[in-house]
């Protein structure tokens, strides 16, 4: 008996391209690329060719500065803080609601019922609006009306009390921690979906063999919930690069430039200091970083074969 | 059935008839477009008037608004000219860091011949016009003199026993003033000795710090030094610089301003002091139209002057026009625009901007003993002919203003030093001179 030749079978089975084939390619890529290539591709040309330049947005002249806007970002210390400020971001957005979401899953998923108000009252943070959540912590973190302060007087740590945002070394954590409060219920909610399809037979095995509650959850139910941090990680990694509103809201990236991320420093030099050059060039290594983040990730997300 | 399809059909072509006819009348009218600051309500309603007014005697003419904060207009306007798409008339930060790259670009029409032929150069005040002029052109009209003083809660004065401290100024029965700047000292350690906050200061937007900044400097080294500086060969890390941002901080370490004032936005700082948390609170007249229409007890209020360190120095406050009115050099209208804002610079409309709308409008020889104007008002009009000096925001160039902005912040927060701010505004200075980017209005 002749054994088959996969890879022969497969090629002999490979459909010739034609017009009818070309046809249906073009129907199905043709309304994403009419939209993808003026609206993302164009403006990301555009904005490399701008960055390439010095122009302050009103002048008629671009003058062509090669790669001197990114020499400049290098050797520009506000840049440095604000990525170091993004990569804060990136590790606290892992971290934080990643931690706090995972255990508050298991914990719901052990409640017998009521589940689901539970997750739905974790859940409601994610769909408030930025610009609210940063208004609304804002009042929180304020050294005169704010309650943060006031309950730290109550409890005897007044010593602590502070403006939570005017200071250079607390601006960042205290914005961080807003806007991570937003996340932690996605992160629940997205945790608990994997618990209800992990393996219980492993979890039953692990108790029969005496297997405490703290083993079960680091050898069993985190491994198992390996998709699920990936794609909380995707999204953490995208969202905290891309971060701007919440932190324009509640300290404009200052005091003195302290919280300044990439998005908000270069909406800074763009728009309100006149240098679109320069800016473009941050909006060029933002796009890398994000882009070159996403695609670690996603290839880790590829299952070795 | 059909008739009745028929009727429909002919109602339809008539009502399309005559949206097409009164859609062709609109575009007979020349239609000016304008985007303004003015969205504090008095002046709003104010400016929705003058339009009106306008429209009105020139029935051929119709102007559009579009209001937008300082914020806003700041991030779109420049983009909107470069484009073509922008206004016709724009009011807009005047200074070499707002306007001037505007003017640089030739975006905006040169006013220098209108200003003879309108006869605005006799009309309006001098000091206001040479903020518009660059180079020896007029490139804007200015429409509100503004200049930094220290609002007082009388109430709150009174409680600690300082309110006599307040006397009238020398030569200016007007104006009050402190005998000397320690008075001004001794009555904020006796706010803050009674509980309250002594200067309702927020620099979340550091801006804020910037006036203050521009206000210490005028008293503590005065006009003409500033204008050694901008003029001449004189340097921001002077030391006389270097005192100005010695005296910001040292009312910060003096526990003078709220806790953090980098964590209070500026609303939040004249919150403060209008709810009686603050004895004073140190920035623009532009403050009196928000505590003559908003605040219920605005008669607690009032204002004066510091005064300068030195008796060798005037009496005087850092002064600014605010924005500026322009025309951009794409309009196709330029007449109609330029006639609506020979309407607006009228004294007729000078009377309104000050009654209604609490504005000191640079117009020459307005009779405001005629005028029905608050206290605070009025002594606000007697301010404006003092020897004023300059907020320096907005006569700097971009790259000064980050380097002191940032040092109204990093002062607070102890990360600089007053030398090493005036530094690096020297630097700032040095590269703006050598880029021709200063501004020379002579």
């Amino acid at each position: 008996m002749a054994i088959p030749n996969p890879t022969a079978s497969r090629s002999s089975r490979r459909p010739r391209f034609t017009l009818a084939i070309a046809g249906k390619y073009l129907l199905f890529l043709g309304p994403a690329a009419a939209l993808y290539l003026p609206f993302v591709l164009r403006p990301l040309i555009e904005t490399f060719y701008l960055s390439l330049h010095q122009w302050n947005g009103v002048s008629p002249d671009w003058t062509f500065f090669g790669l001197d806007n990114f020499v400049r970002a290098f050797s520009d210390r506000i840049f440095w803080t604000a990525l170091f400020n993004n990569f804060l971001w990136v590790v606290a957005s892992f971290i934080l609601p990643m931690g706090f979401g995972l255990v508050l899953a298991v914990m719901i998923s052990n409640v017998g019922r009521g589940q689901k108000i539970y997750s739905g009252i974790f859940f409601m943070p994610v769909v408030l609006n930025l610009i609210i959540v940063a208004l609304v912590w804002g009042l929180i973190y304020n050294p005169l009306i704010g309650p943060l302060n006031r309950f730290l007087k109550v409890i005897g740590l007044g010593a602590y009390a502070k403006g939570w945002l005017g200071d250079s070394l607390t601006a960042t954590p205290a914005i961080i921690f807003a806007g991570n409060w937003t996340f932690f219920g996605f992160c629940t909610v997205i945790f608990l979906q994997g618990l209800r399809t992990m393996n219980v037979e492993q979890l039953e095995a692990a108790t029969l063999d005496g297997a405490n509650a703290v083993r079960k959850f680091f050898h069993i139910v985190v491994p198992s919930l390996a998709d699920q941090v990936r794609l909380i990680a995707v999204l953490s990694v995208i969202g905290s690069f891309k971060v701007f509103d919440i932190v324009y809201v509640m300290t404009k990236g200052g005091p003195n430039h302290a919280s300044e991320v990439i998005a908000t420093y270069m909406y800074w030099q763009s728009f309100m200091n006149g240098s679109l050059g320069y800016g473009a060039a941050l909006a060029v290594l933002l796009t890398v970083f994000v882009a070159s983040a996403s695609c670690l990730l996603m290839m880790s997300r590829e299952p070795k074969r | 059935m059909y008739g009745s399809i028929v009727k429909r059909a002919l109602f339809a072509s008539t009502m399309l008839l005559g949206l097409a006819s009164g859609s062709a009348l609109a575009q007979d009218k020349t239609v000016i477009t304008m985007w303004d600051q003015f969205f504090s309500a008095a002046p709003n309603k104010l400016m929705d008037e003058f339009v009106a007014e306008f429209e009105a005697a020139h029935p051929d003419v119709q102007i559009k608004r579009n209001v937008l904060d300082t914020d806003s207009i700041r991030a779109t306007l420049p983009s909107a000219l470069a484009s073509g798409q922008g206004p016709d008339i724009f009011y807009y930060d005047a200074g070499p860091a707002f306007l001037g790259p505007l003017v640089q670009a030739g975006l905006v029409a040169d006013l220098t011949q209108e200003y003879a032929a309108r006869g605005w150069d006799k009309a309006l005040v001098t000091w206001p016009v040479e903020r518009v002029t660059y180079n020896g052109k007029i490139w804007g009209v200015p429409n509100e003199i503004e200049y930094t003083n220290v609002y007082v809660d009388l109430a709150v004065l009174d409680k600690i026993g300082m309110k006599d401290k307040l006397v009238p100024a020398e030569g200016h029965p007007d104006l009050l003033t402190l005998a000397s700047l320690d008075d001004f000292t001794a009555m904020m350690k006796a706010a803050k000795d009674g509980g309250v906050i002594p200067i309702a200061f927020g620099n979340r937007d550091p801006g804020r710090g910037g006036h203050l900044f521009s206000y210490f400097l005028t008293l503590t080294a005065g006009k003409d030094f500033v204008d050694t500086i901008l003029f001449g060969d004189g340097r921001w890390d002077d030391p006389k610089v270097i005192a100005a941002w010695d005296l910001y901080k040292s009312f910060n370490d003096a526990g003078f301003y709220p806790p953090s004032p980098n964590a209070i936005s500026y609303d939040e700082g004249n919150a403060l002091f209008f709810n009686g948390g603050a004895a004073s609170n140190i920035t623009g007249t532009w403050l009196v139209g928000d505590i003559v229409d908003q605040v219920p007890e605005a008669s607690n209020f009032d204002f004066f002057l510091l005064p300068s360190a030195s008796k060798d120095l005037p009496l005087s406050a850092a002064a600014g026009i605010g924005s500026t009115f322009a025309v951009s050099d794409k309009s196709a209208h330029k007449k109609e625009a330029l006639d609506f804002l020979g309407f607006l610079m009228s004294k007729e409309a000078g009377k309104r901007w000050l009654e209604q709308a609490n504005i000191v409008p640079p117009i020459q020889d307005l009779d405001t003993d005629s005028m029905k104007l608050s206290p605070m008002l009025k002594r606000v009009v007697a301010g404006a002919s003092l020897p004023l000096s300059y907020n320096l925001d907005v006569v700097m160039p971009a790259e000064w203003n980050q380097a002191m902005t940032a040092g109204t912040q990093s002062l607070l927060d102890g990360s600089s030093t007053s030398a090493a701010v005036s530094a690096a505004m020297q630097t700032a200075w040095e590269k703006a001179k050598a880029e021709g980017k200063i501004w020379k209005a002579r």
